[in-house]
């Protein structure tokens, strides 16, 4: 955390997705001072349509698989159907020879890519559905269909695992050993258990998820001589930028990746897909730019998803309902490749707790690679710990609510710190406030019934869980303000929207500093040629790292401007400020026109240069929320419907509240999917998907899309950064599904340990509650 | 796909005469263009049946039922006011199908006629409906099959307007290649795996569906179409069930969706008589015999490894639905 030296680049620990790494920072020549609470702001906290809107519902914004470049080709892949085993033939001659066809590429005819575990990418060895042995490319995609089915191939089958099928797994047959078990301890967990008066333990499953980005993922390339044009659905071009040229053995200044829109992500498009750097190979081998667009199938087998994850947590608590231990072990199956993130975190930081051990065991199986899914592990997580937090609270008889507010945590438990603010008990009372939250008195079941006639059809139940996310964002990020002769601004920055909305909230950022109106400031972002440095749009940080580089890119291009405006009018600069598209002499009547100074100013070019400097390295930053759940669980049918959502979340100061809670919205819906629809249906003997469209997984429908009221509690953090925000996008994803659950739980009495809550399940549950004569069912 | 042929029929005598082996008639094209796509079949001729004059039509008196083309839309089946008031469980089991947009553009005969939606199947994976020779879903996920006249393929009849067509004791009329017609019962146009693996109708090569008739003897009788889904929209039954009651003899006839590789109709000859009186109904002896007749109409049934919630499903929702008959 200390810095090493004391220069302008520092090494010091960055926070990303909730690890740690050692990194350079660049220290800000100047950092403004901080828009604290009171700050008066015109634009940055008001909300505003967002700029490309228009574009979207008119269909005039590109998006990648809109681009069309003249004499382009289309790409198709061959893709293996079989989860693992040999190519032991690959004849393309037939392929070769059909019309349109412009080639075709094997791993014969490619350079040697490194790509999965050290395989090559169009590697012989096949490691899962859906793995591209082959691409083509044609004059039509139709052709280049028929060209795919001409390649002639032959397998051998070898021994595949789906996912985790046995509990508890020690060794999936025919894959390496866990590749490698984490383990974090504080305190003394045995001891603490033993001696805690109240103990649960219970195991709960996660199935595989997928992203279902609207926009498939896709590029365009042209490699034209020395230079690579890339056209990408991606939420991070300069990651795409690097990740490309080093595979493709060329120097970054070659290759520009460019993406204007993009339709949604959620982690599935960190990364250079294969599909772009076969794209670009492809265009290398031709001479004309390639279109490589993947179909909603080939997302499904080989664009990532969240994994499967089996869960056991024991809780142990003293009689006041004061935590004594967590004890969590999760069993993770990754797919052929995938990064270590953990479900425990979670675990170790929501409640306050002494002893706290979290084991993970990572597996590798034969299905696409893992990535990172909005939130990755913590939703996961999030479902274990808070299923069990409600039993044990069930245990204590103790309302759930109340359970929570005795256990709240007072500092960063595992580094030892306070949090720069610590917003999970003022979330918790919102939503008690909201939902009219009044703890059961006993043998107080009428909340839930819900009468139909004489006989108890459907009850109601309601539930609640909380999140924790770090959210601080970080160095580094970069960005320009241009301000141009006209009066107008434009704001250059690496970043990209991929519907979050970042463009619209980084040019309130700058307006707020120019004092101008948002028509008169636009925002170039997701283009390495043009823009600066910024990372992906991942992690909930692009406000909290990008914001604060844009606000300094803005003020260093007024702080020029204002040099111009003193001459002007004969005050000196530091008396001047830009306000409503005027530059304003403090304490006097004197101002003048924006467009005066620069028409002034004539060609002469005002370029402003900003950067994200490092974070705070006292305190933790991170995100709080509480969401409620109501649901109606009938119980001749098992069938869950969620009737209302209440969601508080913290989200430091929120510079566009309307789009902040449309994240809220998404991910709350994206939530519900979770709890009650989605999975991933894998035949286990044969190892391969069986719901690889848009019918057969289920995202939930407009209709079932309760009443959701959000709830910002949103307080400028001007400690965090200088513009005073956290991260948002993926908080609001995690508590959903565990508050669901905990709904139905209080509904029928008896939890469901297995996502998603099917009437399969539920109506199982419902039996084990009507035996064992408990809660309301057990009170007919 | 290597070529493919597009006709628009301007009769269903035409249309009929088209039908030679690799043909296949075209409606909304909500399910065929879906095959197609995936590969699931491979005409080499569509008979577009869409604008033959008339065959769209629908139109329902009290005394002669309805007569409903087959190329009749599900939301104009849904909307129709003689639908509504005479054959509400009709008009509640097209209303029941898929969104608005599949209906809008969905037909009568190409729903009763439309594929199996098995998870195995429908993922291009070999087996007994696609010419091989096992049936993997029952050896692997099998939560969404049969628990009613399964194997050896055990996938369940997807349609809803089938279950209550079949409740309310539908004709099908069939126009055969040579032009001359045929009539049948929707309880006899359906087969069973047992009978038949390559598909789910009794519709011989070269034969068309080309008008569905409700008899009038059902019209205006009490008569309900429930279905279970797990989603609230956009999605088929994991069970349902049409139940239309006798207007003379009070008796109800039951078909039941999702549980079975046809719509199902429960033999009412094994089940118990109401009690009705000529007082009236006493809501216990009611309440009773749904809960009897519920019992009876699972009997034999048969649960595979995960899909036994089924059973219980179907119980619940036939009982729950007579009960709505409980007081007169
Ligand atoms: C997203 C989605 C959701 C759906 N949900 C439901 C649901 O909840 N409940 C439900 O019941 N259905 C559902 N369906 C199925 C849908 O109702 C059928 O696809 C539709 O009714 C078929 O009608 P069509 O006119 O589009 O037929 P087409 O697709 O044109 O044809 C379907 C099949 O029937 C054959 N055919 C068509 N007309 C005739 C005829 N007159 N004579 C003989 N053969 C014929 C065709 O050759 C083809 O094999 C859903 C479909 C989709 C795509
Ligand atoms: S249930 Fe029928 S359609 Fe499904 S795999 Fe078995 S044989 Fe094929």
């Amino acid at each position: 955390m200390t810095a090493a030296t004391t220069g302008r680049f520092v090494t010091t620990t960055v926070e990303v997705e909730g690890r740690e790494e050692i990194a350079v920072v660049e220290l800000p020549a100047f950092e403004p001072l901080p828009w604290g609470p009171r700050e008066r702001l015109n634009l940055a906290g008001k909300a505003a349509e967002r700029l490309d809107a228009l574009a979207k519902v008119t269909g005039t914004a590109r998006y990648t698989s809109d681009i069309s470049l003249p004499g382009m080709l289309f790409a198709a892949a061959l893709r293996a159907p079989i989860p693992s085993g040999r190519v032991t033939l690959l004849d393309t001659t037939a392929a070769k020879r059909l019309p349109g066809v412009q080639a075709v590429l094997t791993g014969r005819d490619i350079p040697l890519i490194p790509w999965l575990h050290g395989e090559p990418l169009l590697s012989s060895r096949v490691r899962y559905p859906g793995q591209p042995v082959a691409v083509v490319a044609a004059e039509s995609l139709r052709q280049a269909q028929l060209a795919v089915e001409r390649i002639k191939v032959r397998y051998r089958v070898g021994k595949h695992v789906v996912g985790l099928q046995q509990f508890p797994v020690r060794r999936l047959p025919g894959m390496p050993a866990p590749p490698f078990t984490e383990r974090v301890e504080r305190g003394d967990v045995r001891r603490a258990i033993k001696q805690s008066p109240a103990v649960v333990t219970q195991t709960y499953r996660v199935p595989a998820v997928l992203h279902q980005a609207l926009e498939p993922h896709g590029s365009v390339v042209f490699w034209d001589g020395g230079r690579v044009v890339v056209y990408d659905s991606t939420q991070g071009v300069y990651r795409v930028r690097r990740e490309l040229a080093e595979y493709l053995g060329i120097g970054e200044h070659r290759v520009r990746v460019v993406a204007e829109h993009v339709g949604g992500g959620f982690g599935s498009k960190n990364n250079c897909g294969s599909y772009t750097v076969l794209a670009a190979l492809l265009s290398k081998a031709t001479g004309r730019p390639v279109k490589f667009i993947l179909d909603r199938r080939e997302v499904c087998l080989d664009c990532g998803h969240r994994p499967e994850t089996i869960m056991r947590v024991t809780l142990g608590a003293a009689r006041d309902g004061v935590l004594q231990a967590i004890d969590f072990e999760a069993w993770i199956a990754l797919g052929a490749d995938g990064w270590v993130g953990g479900p425990g975190q979670i675990a170790r930081q929501l409640y306050r707790c002494e002893n706290v051990r979290t084991v993970e065991h990572y597996f590798y199986t034969n299905v696409g690679p893992m990535s990172s899914m909005r939130a990755p592990y913590h939703v996961e997580g999030a479902f274990a710990l808070e299923s069990a937090m409600d039993l044990l609270a069930r245990r204590l008889r103790i309302d759930p609510l109340e359970f929570r507010r005795r256990n709240l945590p007072d500092e960063d438990q595992e580094k030892k710190r306070p949090y720069v603010s610590l917003m999970l008990g003022p979330c918790l009372e919102e939503v008690s406030k909201r939902m009219g939250w009044r703890p059961d008195r006993p043998g107080d079941t009428d909340r839930r019934r819900f009468l139909t006639g004489r006989e108890l059809r459907v009850v109601r139940g309601r539930g609640i869980a909380a999140q924790i996310w770090p959210s601080g964002g970080g160095p580094p990020a970069y960005a320009f303000v241009r301000i141009n002769r006209d009066g107008t601004a434009e704001v250059a920055t690496g970043t990209q929207d991929m519907g979050t909305g970042s463009r619209t909230v980084l040019a309130q950022i700058a307006a707020e500093v120019l004092g101008l109106p948002l028509d008169r400031v636009r925002v170039t972002l997701g283009d390495t040629e043009s823009c600066p440095y910024a990372n992906n749009s991942w992690g909930s940080m692009t406000t909290a790292s990008v914001g604060p580089a844009v606000r300094m890119a803005a003020e260093d291009a007024l702080r020029q401007l204002l040099e111009a405006a003193a001459d002007l009018l004969n005050v000196p600069a530091d008396k001047l400020v830009a306000r409503r598209g005027r530059i304003v002499a403090r304490g006097t009547r004197r101002s003048v026109s924006f467009e005066k100074v620069t028409e002034h100013l004539g060609d002469i070019v005002i370029v402003g240069r900003g950067h994200r400097g490092p974070n705070p390295t006292t305190v933790t930053v991170a995100s709080f929320g509480v969401q409620g759940a109501e649901v109606e669980v009938d119980l001749e049918t098992g069938v869950v419907r969620v009737l209302r959502i209440v969601a508080a979340h913290d989200c430091g100061r929120a510079i566009n509240p309307e789009l902040a809670e449309s994240q809220l919205h998404g991910g709350i819906i994206q939530g519900l999917g979770y709890a009650l629809f989605e999975r991933r249906l894998q035949d286990r003997r044969l190892g391969v998907p069986l719901n690889c469209g848009l019918h057969e997984y289920k995202v939930p429908t407009l209709a079932d899309i309760p009443a959701i009221e959000t709830r910002l509690i949103s307080v400028a953090e001007p400690a965090a950064n200088h513009v005073g925000v956290k991260g948002l996008g993926e908080p609001p994803i995690i508590p959903t599904a565990p508050a669901i659950a905990n709904a139905v739980f209080d509904a029928i009495g008896v939890q469901v340990t297995e996502l998603p809550l099917t009437a399969a399940r539920v109506l199982a549950a419902i039996k084990k509650a009507r035996r064992r004569k408990k809660g309301v069912l057990g009170v007919r | 796909m290597d070529s493919l042929g597009f006709h628009r029929a301007s009769s269903f005598e035409e249309a009929a005469g088209l039908l030679h082996s690799g043909a296949a008639v075209l409606a909304g094209g909500t399910d065929l263009v879906p095959l197609l796509k995936d590969g699931l079949v491979k005409p080499s001729l569509l008979v577009f049946i869409g604008d033959i004059p008339g065959a769209a039509s629908i139109s329902v008196t009290r005394r002669g039922g309805a007569r409903i083309g087959a190329a009749a839309k599900l939301t104009d089946i849904a909307n129709n006011p003689g639908v509504r008031r005479l054959f509400p469980a009709l008009a509640e089991a097209c209303r029941s199908v898929g969104t608005l947009q599949i209906r809008n553009v969905a037909t009568l005969g190409g729903n009763l006629c439309q594929r199996p939606r098995c998870w195995y199947y429908r993922s291009g994976i070999a087996c007994f409906k696609s010419g091989g020779e096992s049936c993997p879903a029952r050896d692997g996920l099998d939560e969404a099959l049969a628990i009613l006249g399964g194997g050896p393929c055990w996938a369940v009849h997807p349609s809803d307007p089938a279950v209550a067509l079949l409740a309310l004791d539908a004709k099908i009329t069939i126009r055969r290649a040579d032009g001359s017609v045929r009539e049948t019962s929707l309880a006899d146009f359906y087969c069973l795996p047992s009978d038949r693996l390559d598909r789910e109708t009794r519709l011989d090569a070269g034969e068309i569906v080309e008008r569905i008739t409700v008899p009038a003897r059902y019209a205006g009788s009490p008569q309900r179409y429930a279905k279970v889904t797990q989603r609230a929209a956009w999605d088929f039954a994991l069970v349902s069930a049409a139940v239309v009651w006798e207007k003379r003899r009070f008796r109800p006839r039951i078909a039941l969706g999702g549980v079975a590789p046809r719509p199902w109709l429960l033999d009412t000859a094994r089940l118990s008589d109401p009690p009705v009186s000529r007082r009236g109904r006493d809501p216990t002896a009611w309440e009773l015999w749904a809960i009897r007749t519920a019992e009876q109409a699972l009997r034999g049934s048969r649960a595979l490894s995960s899909n036994g919630y089924k059973i219980e499903l179907a119980k619940n929702l036939i009982r729950r639905t007579l009960l709505e008959w409980r007081r007169v």
